[in-house]
């Protein structure tokens, strides 16, 4: 039987690649240490980075970033809590990356079903590691405070507030990097994509009924990409002899 | 622009099977973790209780110990002999003296007893009274006390034991005051399995429910305990790999069959089945070492864990035999093996670190 790979977990390394992924850990870390760091706001964004490698350069790109950033944060004098919100920063970022790669992130419709997909998995993974902690996940900005002492009084259960609270937090703080994301790769400059080795657009996810429709859709893409070409070549074709026929005359 | 084209029965299989991965799994270790956690939070309140002298009737109680010698009590622990949890019981041998002026006699060493305990034996060692005409008693005492043991995060627990020494004297005649600066607790105390992790001393005022039906007597007798709390916890997590490492190696062995599974589409379905006995009887282990009506804690969750682990599996490998035969669809197999693979991987190894961290006392 044939061996299929379903190449997710494939990256392409290049100088450019490598050069995107410092970038990337420059502003998170900035953002950790700025953004983050101020309690009034609900929002953190210091994974924007992460999400952003996760998004260009597949779920094993973003994950290591993410381990780099772990490393980062303990050598700077982080305590046990980066550990367990690093372990699920790595998870969060593998999944981004599948997400990304299976193609449900190539439209608006994508991107809302996407935050709550990935602020779900957040949640599913980050409260029992704050269970088994510290009891309980405590907010650190006051909107996220208010959110909880507010739920907390009308009697629900303790665990199932932190869950509500973080997930809630988690919403705003994802909603702002995955559309920021979004907005940046839907139109980015080609010098940018050129410079940080991005190549493809986003992929699409296309869902078909059954084989038959499956092949007929991957027939259809094949003809459109054949005929893309064609135009484009004639295109070339017609640059070239239109700058010959000044020198003809 | 990339396409990737699913069938609608790809999808939902591949969404209905992450999120069912995801909301059990979040949600048994959710559960697991806060009642373990919160289990441990307990033991610092009822520490602290314990510390506390709650007299109902305060001036009852004043009133009746008016006239009441006061006698300075210390207790010593040298060694926890025994930590019996089967059999509900703790042996530990502690040197105990008592200290007061007047009443001569009262004679202290030979009129107390260990509530809920058995004296195994008791040994004076001093009996005399000083020029200033202060009296001093001193023993050794070996009690073994009943203890109903709290096992939810049994292998992991810390333990708080306790004896109340009493003397056959209501309050009326003695007034037990603790000697504080002289307790202690032998530094090098240590009981198989238990490092010592703190101890105190505290009175107790005790009023009783009954009057045993004794004639003329209105209100039951009350008495001034002497209370020595130690806490232990375990020092290592040896006897949590004892209790759980065949089950460590059975869940390991369903994770080598399902990526044989996933990566070179090999049925290994008929393997689980041996997988799950090793698992389901590998409980046995903790569970000899415990009363027989287990408490429901880290033991159970962590079997249970591994029983479910390979259950997923299981229903992991069936599906991906199903798209394979039903649907001759090899490439989406793959893609879901390795998607659920992973994911069931992160979750279960992520569970097998979260319990034992919630249950340990640091």
């Amino acid at each position: 039987m044939k061996e299929y790979k379903t190449n997710l977990m494939d990256i392409t390394w290049s100088y450019r690649k490598i050069l995107l992924m410092v970038l990337l850990f420059v502003f998170d870390m900035f953002m950790t240490y700025t953004i983050a760091e101020n309690i009034a706001l609900p929002i953190r964004l210091n994974n924007a980075g992460v999400l952003m490698a996760a998004c260009v350069g597949g779920p094993g790109y973003g994950a290591i970033l993410a381990v780099v950033e772990i490393v980062a944060q303990l050598c700077l004098g982080g305590d046990l809590a980066i550990l367990v919100q690093g372990i699920a920063v790595i998870a969060v970022a593998a999944s981004f990356g599948t997400y990304v790669r299976l193609g449900f992130f190539g439209n608006i419709k994508g991107v809302l079903f996407g935050i709550l997909t990935i602020c779900f998995i957040d949640t599913c993974i980050r409260m029992p590691e704050y269970y088994a902690l510290f009891g309980r996940f405590t907010p650190l900005s006051v909107a996220g405070a208010e959110l909880m002492s507010l739920l907390t009084d009308i009697m629900l259960p303790r665990p199932f507030v932190s869950a509500v609270t973080f997930f809630a937090m988690d919403v705003i703080d994802k909603a702002i990097i995955l559309f920021a994301i979004y907005g940046i790769l839907k139109h980015r400059p080609q010098a940018v994509a050129k410079l940080f080795d991005i190549e493809d657009p986003l992929p699409e996810c296309v869902i078909v009924k059954d084989t038959a429709e499956e092949e007929f859709q991957t027939e259809k893409d094949h003809l459109i990409e054949k005929a893309q070409q064609k135009l484009e070549k004639k295109k070339a074709d017609e640059v070239v002899e239109n700058a010959d026929a000044p020198e003809q005359k | 622009m990339k396409k990737v084209v699913f069938q609608k029965w790809q999808l939902k299989k591949l969404i209905f099977w992450v999120l069912i991965l995801l909301i059990l799994g979040s949600l048994l270790l959710g559960y697991t973790t806060w009642t373990l956690y919160t289990d441990k939070a307990a033991e610092e309140d009822y520490w602290q209780n314990a510390m506390l002298n709650q007299v109902q009737d305060e001036a009852y109680v004043k009133k009746l110990s008016k006239n009441a010698t006061h006698v300075k009590t210390g207790s010593y622990v040298e060694n926890i002999k025994q930590i019996d949890m089967k059999n509900s019981s703790f042996r530990v041998v502690s040197r105990v003296w008592f200290k007061w002026y007047g009443d001569d006699d009262l004679d202290m060493v030979n009129n107390f007893g260990v509530y809920n305990g058995t004296i195994n034996s008791i040994t004076t060692l001093a009996d005399e009274v000083g020029a200033d005409g202060l009296h001093y008693q001193l023993c050794t005492l070996d009690v073994s006390v009943f203890k109903n043991f709290w096992t939810k995060r049994f292998p992991l627990e810390s333990h708080q034991l306790r004896f109340y020494i009493e003397p056959n004297h209501s309050i009326d005649r003695v007034v037990l005051e603790v000697d504080g600066e002289n307790c202690a607790v032998n530094p090098s105390l240590s009981s198989a399995g238990y490092d010592l992790k703190r101890f105190d001393n505290a009175i107790y005022t005790n009023e009783y429910t009954t009057t045993y039906g004794e004639p003329g007597v209105k209100r039951a007798a009350v008495t001034s305990e002497f209370m020595t709390q130690i806490e232990i916890n375990r020092d290592s997590f040896g006897l949590y790999l004892k209790c759980f490492i065949a089950l460590f190696g059975t869940s390991l062995w369903v994770f080598i069959t399902l990526f044989i599974c996933t990566f070179h589409q090999v049925d290994p379905l008929s393997m689980i089945p041996a997988a799950l006995f090793g698992t389901v009887s590998n409980i046995m282990v903790g569970a000899n070492l415990l009363p027989d009506a287990l408490q429901t804690g880290l033991l159970e969750y962590v079997n249970i864990w591994g029983v479910l682990t390979i259950l997923a599996g299981a229903f992991v490998i069936i599906n991906i035999n199903r798209v394979r035969n039903k649907y001759k669809d090899n490439k989406f197999a793959a893609l879901y093996g390795r998607i659920v693979t992973f994911i069931l991987l992160f979750i279960v190894v992520m569970g097998h670190i979260l319990m034992p961290v919630a249950a340990y006392m640091w």
